[in-house]
């Protein structure tokens, strides 16, 4: 059965309201200068003139921030050893990657904004600069920030109680070892490309003391609080609007340098001030992502039982340190170790590094990928290495059922999930038994035909906590407001009904708020897949609080004794009576009763809960087709079978899945956001050079749903939106490999191009005539 | 140096005082007020910003006001109506393609377009007319069966 999306139908006539088609009256438009350099001393800044260019308001610098007492927008969770610099809105005395915004210009429109910005003078003294992760540690690689030596942002030493001794261990374990499969993986730096770009509109009302910062963020309340800290405000005094986003993906949760210098220079000028980045901008302003090279090693007995894993993970964190950077580069990498497999003894080690380029910030996946795409290629390598069949060898190891709830070596518990149903299903999905002679009747074809093998698993939770607030306003409909946004996940078409399902009322009775702190609703942002269950927990929770409330209530009104009501479908219910009264009497009835001080509180209800991360998992897989005398790939099939718990919205989920294996496909295929590694500058800065996966590059995907629901959430559900992207990288990749002959791709890094593979296959077909 | 344009957009006449040269999607949100069609890279490489010229589905951040003349602009707004949307419209309901919806207005204006021309594509001619589409939200596939779809409607 269907159930279409509620956004669908104002989005389909053109009526979505994204950053940009909410102009405010009056509002003013800003342009960033930003930096043309990866490492530079500002030696000067001369914006006099750009001051009386035509339309020209303000023009903001560092100075301007300074002495507003806005020093830093770099805010980290604590870590042992973390160094985190300070971060000027506006460039101080020195830029650390291109598109650093130096200065800020306002004026009546967006043009003149940019004019003037042509006429501001800032010299600078270029400085060496270094943007690769494994040259950054160097000796002798110039060095990005005096706290940090070597450029080393953080050395953590994994989640071991006593690192070094267990790092010893597995060393010996993997001394001793009948094989031992060793790679060394790149996750390159992908350029995030939401559709929409990102902005802000800041606004200052004086006679209240209050700013409004309308922005396409991922949840309104997390980037209050950091707003409010960065600007030295309290909580009260600064609202946050996200209307319709435009696609995110992680990368709009955090805060951006704009952002306070929009509500500074409203302030200043009494107006609204709007940025909207344009493209270009875009590449050069967003947070990125990935970009870290992963070294492992796994230990195998004479049968291929996995013994013990070592990881070395080197992570770019870019110039300045993200909101989660490290984090996720860390603490999100580690957690998934190790998948779906039983693996009894697990040494990770992290390395982070500072380097001249863009900030690494929380990219769909957020360490998760990372972390799968590593195990699954070194699966690959120890069927290879070890000849026994690369799907035997899997089955071997997964955790059984039986073993469930399971506590990894990492410390993760796992509470549910089938994995061997869920493998053998995905292989029976993709006829794996099939495949070889598929593959003949390629090769007849002079095609080189591969399957590419991804077994995966993640944490999805992130913060536990979230609120969620179920209010009446008046008439008969019941809102129910939420802190998670959605941008492109139906969260309308979702949440609502879970509200409706309760009360036994029309979802149309149900309204969704979002977006806009004055609802007053605590929570994190809708990152880590983490939406659905920990709103979903936290709707569930508001609704069962304020029926229990409804009880006292009707109970009070009716004179009868509170056991004896009951809700059902609408009504509070008088047990062998016909007594009774609806649901939004009861909330009226109440909020008379509250009014007279009878009662503490009204329905409205509004409730902070806590959600214990949930695991999704399953297996994809991949078959493409190679045509070894171009290089060019064609994704013949792709099969995943997943279990993301309980299911609350078929199309939501498929949609998710689709989405998420786009942008695994996009990594392990086609892009690259290349920095030169000479001057710094990006390369790929354009649609133009950097490429996106397009309607005519996409498989026909199978994807089969087997859950499972989680124990540690009421509704059972886990998470959805990164499960594609997670397993999908590894799965391509090893199709692609297991498509090349012999050893040429063995090594092989993402992306997948056309002229790499065709390399590679160049340097089989050399092989074979040998 | 300003000049005054007469458009029709939506079967309405609007003038617009404005650079010659200035594309025509910045007077469509800017001076009309129309929140559709988008802003995606300015540079004809994604589409959201697609609309109607004389029935052709052109990107209008490339198309200079001055080219414009008295053709015939039709936004995703002016498509079709609440009453009576597009078949493109309802195909892409139905077959729930959306996810943000922000890169929406240049598959369903270019869909629309590409079956006014060709009632009853191939996948392959609907994969070329589509190529040079951007969705991050990787909707494709669905959009691939929303075209399909809309093709049968249209009988
Ligand atoms: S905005 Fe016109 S093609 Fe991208
Ligand atoms: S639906 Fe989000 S970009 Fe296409």
């Amino acid at each position: 059965m269907k159930q279409p999306r509620v956004e669908d139908d104002a989005l389909t006539r053109g009526a979505g309201r994204f950053l940009d088609d909410a102009p405010q009256p009056g509002e003013l438009h800003a342009y960033f200068l930003r930096s043309p350099h990866a490492h530079a001393k500002v030696s000067s800044l001369d914006v006099e003139s750009a001051r009386t260019a035509p339309g020209v308001l303000a023009v903001l610098t560092a100075a301007d921030m300074k002495a507003a007492n806005i020093t830093s927008i770099a805010r980290h969770v604590p870590m042992p050893g973390l160094v985190i610099p300070l971060r000027p809105p506006l460039a101080d005395e020195r830029v650390l990657h291109i598109g650093q915004p130096v200065a800020a210009v306002i004026a009546e429109t967006a043009r003149q904004a940019r004019d003037a910005a042509e006429m501001i003078n800032v010299e600078y003294d270029v400085l060496p600069s270094v943007v690769d992760v494994r040259q950054a540690i160097k000796p002798g690689a110039p060095q990005l920030w005096p706290e940090a030596p070597n450029n080393i942002n953080v050395d953590w030493p994994g989640p071991a109680a006593d690192p070094a001794a267990n790092a010893a261990e597995v060393e010996q374990i993997i001394a001793n070892a009948a094989h031992v499969a060793r790679i060394t993986v790149v996750n390159q730096r992908l350029i995030v490309a939401s559709m929409e770009t990102r902005g802000a509109t800041g606004s200052y009302d004086a006679a209240s003391d209050r700013y409004t910062l309308r922005v396409c963020s991922q949840g309104v309340s997390p980037l209050r609080d950091v707003m409010a800290s960065v600007m030295g405000l309290k909580k009260e005094q600064l609202r946050l609007i996200t209307e319709d986003v435009g696609g995110a993906f992680g990368m709009k949760s955090p805060a951006y340098p704009e952002y306070p210098v929009v509500l500074l220079a409203a302030k200043k000028l009494g107006r609204p001030v709007h940025w909207m980045s344009d493209r270009s901008e875009a590449f050069i302003s967003d947070n990125q992502g990935r970009d870290a090279v992963t070294e492992g090693a796994l230990a195998l007995d004479d049968k291929g039982h996995f013994l013990a894993l070592r990881v070395r993970h080197l992570a770019n964190v870019g110039g300045f340190l993200s909101v989660a950077g490290a984090n996720l580069a860390t603490v999100l990498f580690a957690k998934c170790f190790p998948q779906m497999y039983r693996i009894p003894k697990i040494d990770i080690g992290v390395r982070c590094v500072f380097t001249n380029t863009l900030p690494l910030g929380p990219y769909r996946g957020a360490g998760r990928p990372e972390s799968n795409y590593a195990m699954e290629r070194l699966v690959e390598e120890a069927a290879r290495i070890t000849g026994i069949d690369r799907a035997k060898l899997r089955r071997r190891n997964l955790i059984p059922r039986s073993a469930i709830p399971f506590r990894t070596e990492v410390g993760t518990l796992y509470d549910s999930g089938d994995f061997p149903v869920v493998y053998d299903k995905a292989l029976a999905q993709a006829d794996y038994a099939g495949f070889n002679k598929r593959r003949r009747e390629s090769t007849k074809r002079g095609r080189w035909r591969g399957i590419g093998i991804s077994c995966f698993l993640e944490h999805s939770g992130g913060s536990p906590t979230e609120g969620a607030l179920v209010a009446f306003p008046g008439g008969n409909v019941v809102s129910l407001g939420l802190n998670v946004q959605s941008t492109g996940q139906g969260h309308a078409s979702v949440f609502p009904q879970l509200v409706a399902q309760r009360l036994g009322i029309p979802s149309e009775q149900v309204i969704h708020r979002h977006g806009d702190t004055d609802m007053g609703i605590e929570g994190a942002a809708s990152v880590a897949s983490r939406s659905a269950m920990t709103a979903g927990s936290a709707t569930f929770r508001a609704t069962e609080a304020m029926l229990a409330k409804g009880v006292v209530v009707v109970a009070k009104a009716l004179d009868v004794a509170q056991d004896k009501v009951s809700y059902r479908d609408g009504y509070f219910e008088v047990a062998s009576t016909n007594h009774r009264l609806s649901l939004f009497d009861a909330a009226s009835r109440a909020k008379e009763m509250f009014a007279r001080g009878e009662i503490a509180e009204t329905l409205d209800t509004n409730i902070t809960v806590d959600t214990p991360l949930s695991f999704p998992n399953g297996c994809h897989v991949a078959e493409l087709e190679i045509d070894p005398d171009t290089g060019v790939i064609t994704t013949l099939n792709y099969t995943a079978v997943d279990d993301n718990g309980t299911v609350l919205h078929p199309a939501i989920l498929y949609g998710q899945l689709h989405g998420g294996i786009a942008q695994g496909m996009g990594q392990a295929l086609m892009e690259f956001a290349h920095y030169d590694s000479e001057n710094g500058q990006l390369v790929t800065g354009s649609f133009q050079d950097y490429a996106l996966p397009r309607a005519e590059d996409m498989p026909p995907i199978h994807v089969g749903v087997h859950a499972v629901p989680a124990t540690t959430n009421p509704l059972g559900v886990k998470g959805v939106g990164e499960a594609g992207t997670t397993a999908s990288i590894a799965a391509f990749m090893n199709a692609v490999m297991d498509a090349i002959p012999g050893d040429a791709a063995a090594t092989l890094d993402m992306p997948a191009t056309q002229e790499k593979v065709w390399a590679a296959c160049q340097k089989a077909k050399a092989a074979q005539g040998k | 140096m300003t000049e005054k344009f007469t458009l029709n957009v939506n079967g309405k006449t609007q003038t617009v005082d404005a650079d010659p040269d200035m594309p025509l999607l910045y007077a469509l949100r800017n001076d009309l007020g129309l929140s559709n069609p988008h802003f995606g890279c300015g540079l004809a490489q994604c589409g959201a910003c697609t609309v109607h010229v004389d029935g052709a589905a052109v990107r209008s951040c490339v198309t200079p006001l001055s080219s414009v003349g008295n053709a015939k602009v039709v936004t995703l707004s002016g498509l079709g109506t609440p009453e009576k949307p597009h078949p493109v419209q309802t195909a892409f309901i139905q077959e729930e393609v959306f996810q943000c919806g922000y890169c929406l207005n240049g598959w369903v204006m270019t869909s629309a377009a590409l079956l006014e021309q060709k009632k009853k594509p191939t996948d392959a001619e609907i994969r070329q007319g589509l190529s040079g589409l951007k969705c991050r939200c990787g909707t494709h596939m669905g959009i691939l069966r929303a075209v399909k779809r809309a093709s049968e409607m249209m009988g």
